[in-house]
């Protein structure tokens, strides 16, 4: 059986709207320990990792591991029902296949859809050595995407001592964003070498759309290699990583 | 055991690159060779550039404008520049291969495209519909492209589209597949006249060669080859050939419709192998009744009749009318009748080689006729030459083309023409031809293509040679819409399969066949035709929608007429 419940229905949502727009299908794993989730979109360019463990339910009941192939177009449909004060349950339902998602607050409302089978690709995860790690707020990193979309398709990521950047180029014109040492939206900065990388502007905005503009994201970069970025999930105990790979900059 | 499609891709390209028939020949059966037997059916619909055999239609539902995202997506360039190049190459299957040898985007992740990957990941596409399937479509190519290697791209992309240009025509196959698994190339046929489907007949071969290919059989749901009739000269010639007595069925004008029960299920084929079962659902229900067996096939002919008078009408109306108008309020108009004259299985037992006689009363045993839907095809067993010629008459008489004999004790041969079974038709000949070029008409005609160039069919190498330019017989209703369906079929050069020497304006697949009247064959005219042979006052009479360009008549026939009619010639003077 599978049984699992949050008292705020804000993680599970947000993470579901920050998948939703990679992929579209997915397999959640629900062992005892927890619930994982690892996913690449169809393109093979960016990977989504999540993990959320038995800790950050509030009540959790799984006797067996078990694959629940869910497709998260419906899922997050159902989710976007949920009010703020609901509890929210995920149940399995085996005699009809189903996933039930309860919302318990002044009534009981229990919206189920159907399970599917995944295609789960073997993921040979690559190793990256990333260089420069940097804490910056959601809301900055969504304002230089903003910028950059208006005049191309790609934007460089840039860390270095001085701070972070979010530079496009394009025949329409320019764009920077400067985050300094210092500047508020700037949490934490490490670099053991200076980095920088290009990526696709859509798979960005998708990745971090779903954040709230006070939200931290960590930022892990490395010249020329994928862009890591962790969301803070349920205050630290679980993980939704995406991994982006980058765009050969030279012609 | 994996096969990579690389291997297939590497194939293709090999195939591409050589106009050589034998050297193709041996490119494919080394495929096949070496293609592991449970990936065999995959390999061979994938060399015809297809994930269902012929019979099957199949859209992809992806155009070129979807095509092209996926491109740009996989390959991190934009959708501009994809057109950029699209315009300087013209095939997307180049551009493809061009971009991904040098993508602007990174992948986290690859994975090696196994033959059974790409094939599914076409085969699904048609299956992807409803919200957003446009996207998703874009999404499922996307994923293929992007593991891809360049080649492997260019070859997915072309099968997507639905033009592989390989050169690979179903045809070839056969002598590929009896150099790989070496079986004798006639077994090849015969197991694909059974079955219209080359995957099956490969498997087959591979696993069991010739003893496999005889195992295999007719099966409700394949078309089978129709068996065809020769021409007769006339009653004597008949009589002479079926030793004095023969079964005559009517000729009927309609088209020649196979009819597959299996259980509740019914299916229409066409001579072409095209399934023409939702074009005629007003046929489904009196089938169901009148096909007693819970398993069976039936050959016959579909016929509409005229309300006013009784007659039956072109079927190319009919055809046209469905087209048009909608298949339901089409059917109300102009009800179609379905005569049936041969059977050819019947729960789970093949017929094929039971005598005709036999065949015939089984057919009175199975089929319960439903007024003005579904019947058996009016026959008399004659020996007479009056009460054939007096038959013959009364058949012309209702409207229909004359008659059929057919041997008593015959077999049904798929896919042959032989003289088990004889036409007496006393109409003018005329001629199938393939439409292979198109000159633009002068005055009246600007425009619009004026006239054609035909072409009969290499019953040898396959290849089309010219036969005649016609440009008579046209409405100029006709001239306009031809034209509006030759533009699509316009190519820059002669089809690689055309023998052609005359300058045309326009070059055409070669897709389309003319029925042509004439008056009279010429050897050596003073056109130069590469068929060696002319037609004097060739006549547009119409398009043959139900005749393939591999139907047509053949060099080899044309021989035969001409020596015909010098034959008659003499025997006037």
């Amino acid at each position: 059986m599978v049984s699992a419940k949050m008292s705020d229905p804000k993680v599970w949502k947000t993470c579901v709207g920050a998948m939703v727009n990679l992929i579209e299908e997915a397999a959640f794993k629900f062992s005892p320990e927890g619930v994982k989730m690892k996913a690449m979109d169809p393109s093979h360019v960016a990977l989504v990792d999540f993990e959320l463990p038995a800790a950050a339910f509030s009540e959790y009941s799984v006797k067996q591991p078990v694959t629940l192939g869910i497709n998260l177009t419906e899922m997050d449909k159902i989710l976007s029902r949920a009010k703020s004060d609901d509890e929210l349950i995920l149940e399995l339902d085996e005699k009809m296949n189903r996933l039930a998602i309860v919302f318990k607050g002044t009534s009981t409302r229990r919206l189920s859809l159907p399970l599917i089978d995944v295609r789960e690709a073997e993921l040979q995860e690559p190793r990256i050595q990333f260089t420069a790690v940097a804490e910056i707020l959601a809301g900055v990193i969504q304002d230089g995407l903003k910028d950059a979309e208006l005049i191309s398709d790609n934007v460089r990521f840039e860390i270095s001592e001085e701070g972070f950047f979010i530079t496009a180029e394009g025949d329409r014109g320019s764009t920077e964003l400067k985050l300094c040492k210092g500047d508020k939206g700037l949490l934490k900065l490490s670099v053991k070498e200076r980095a920088r990388a290009m990526f696709n502007i859509k798979y960005l905005t998708d990745m971090t759309k779903a954040a709230g503009a006070a939200d931290v994201i960590r930022i892990s970069l490395g010249t020329d290699l994928p862009i890591q970025l962790d969301y803070p999930v349920a205050g630290g105990v679980g993980r939704l990583r995406f991994l982006l790979a980058p765009r050969v900059e030279s012609e | 055991m994996v096969m990579y499609y690389l291997t297939l891709a590497e194939a293709f390209e090999r195939l591409e690159k050589t106009p050589s028939y034998l050297e193709k020949n041996s490119i494919i059966a080394e495929l096949l060779r070496q293609t592991p037997p449970e990936e065999i059916e995959r390999v061979v619909l994938l060399l015809l550039g297809r994930t269902t055999p012929a019979y099957v239609s199949q859209e992809t539902g992806v155009g070129l404008a979807q095509l092209k995202k996926a491109v740009a997506n996989a390959s991190g360039y934009s959708l501009s520049e994809v057109e950029r190049l699209m315009r300087e190459i013209g095939d997307l299957g180049e551009v493809a291969r061009k971009l991904m040898e040098k993508k602007k985007q990174v992948t986290l992740f690859t994975e090696r495209l196994t033959v059974k990957r790409v094939f599914e990941g076409i085969r699904r596409l048609p299956e992807i519909t409803g919200e957003g399937s446009v996207d998703r479509k874009i999404i499922a190519i996307s994923e293929l492209l992007t593991s891809s290697q360049p080649l492997e791209a260019k070859f997915i992309v072309r099968t997507v589209l639905g033009d592989l240009r390989i050169g690979v025509a179903e045809g070839r196959l056969r002598d590929a597949i009896a150099a790989a698994f070496k079986v004798d190339p006639e077994e090849v046929e015969h197991a694909y006249m059974l079955t219209t489907d080359y995957s099956l007949v490969a498997r087959a071969a591979a696993e069991g060669g010739a003893k496999g290919l005889r195992q295999l059989g007719v099966m409700v749901g394949h078309p089978v080859s129709p068996m065809l009739a020769q021409r007769a000269e006339d009653i004597a010639e008949i009589l002479e050939r079926m030793k004095g007595k023969a079964a005559f069925e009517i000729k009927l004008d309609g088209i020649r419709i196979q009819a597959h029960k299996d259980g509740e299920k019914i299916y229409l084929f066409t001579r072409r192998m095209e399934d023409y079962t939702s074009m005629f659902p007003d046929l489904i229900p009196p089938l169901r009744q009148a096909l007693k067996p819970r398993q069976v096939i039936v050959d016959g002919e579909l016929v509409a009749l005229d309300k006013k008078t009784g007659k039956p009408m072109p079927f190319q109306e009919v055809l046209k009318r469905r087209r048009k108008y909608g298949v339901e309020e089409s059917a109300e108009a102009i009800p179609v009748e379905f005569n049936i004259f041969d059977v050819l299985l019947v729960d789970g037992k093949a017929m094929l080689d039971e005598p005709y006689v036999k065949r015939r009363e089984t057919l009175e045993k199975i089929v319960e006729e439903v007024e003005g839907r579904v019947k058996l095809v009016e026959q008399r067993v004659l020996s007479d030459a009056e009460k054939i010629k007096e038959f013959s008459d009364y058949a012309i008489k209702i409207g229909h083309e004359g008659l059929v004999a057919k041997e008593l004790n015959s077999t049904y041969r798929a896919g042959r023409r032989e003289f088990l079974w004889l036409k007496l038709k006393p109409v003018l000949e005329t001629l199938d031809l393939v439409v292979v070029g198109g000159l633009y008409g002068k005055g009246k005609r600007a425009g619009v293509f004026g006239s054609y160039v035909l072409a009969a069919r290499d019953a040898e190498t396959g290849k089309f040679k010219t036969v005649t330019k016609c440009g008579s017989g046209y409405t100029d209703e006709d001239l306009v819409e031809l034209t509006k369906m030759f533009k699509k079929l316009q190519i820059r050069e002669p089809h690689e399969d055309v023998e052609i020497e005359i300058d045309c304006d326009a070059y055409f697949k070669p897709e389309v066949v003319f029925e042509t009247a004439y008056e009279e064959i010429q050897v050596s005219p003073a056109e130069k035709h590469t068929s060696g042979m002319g037609l004097r006052f060739p006549r547009f009479i119409r398009v043959r929608e139900d005749r393939r360009p591999e139907e047509a008549t053949t060099v080899q026939e044309i021989e035969e007429l001409f020596e015909l009619q010098e034959r008659r010639k003499g025997k006037r003077a």
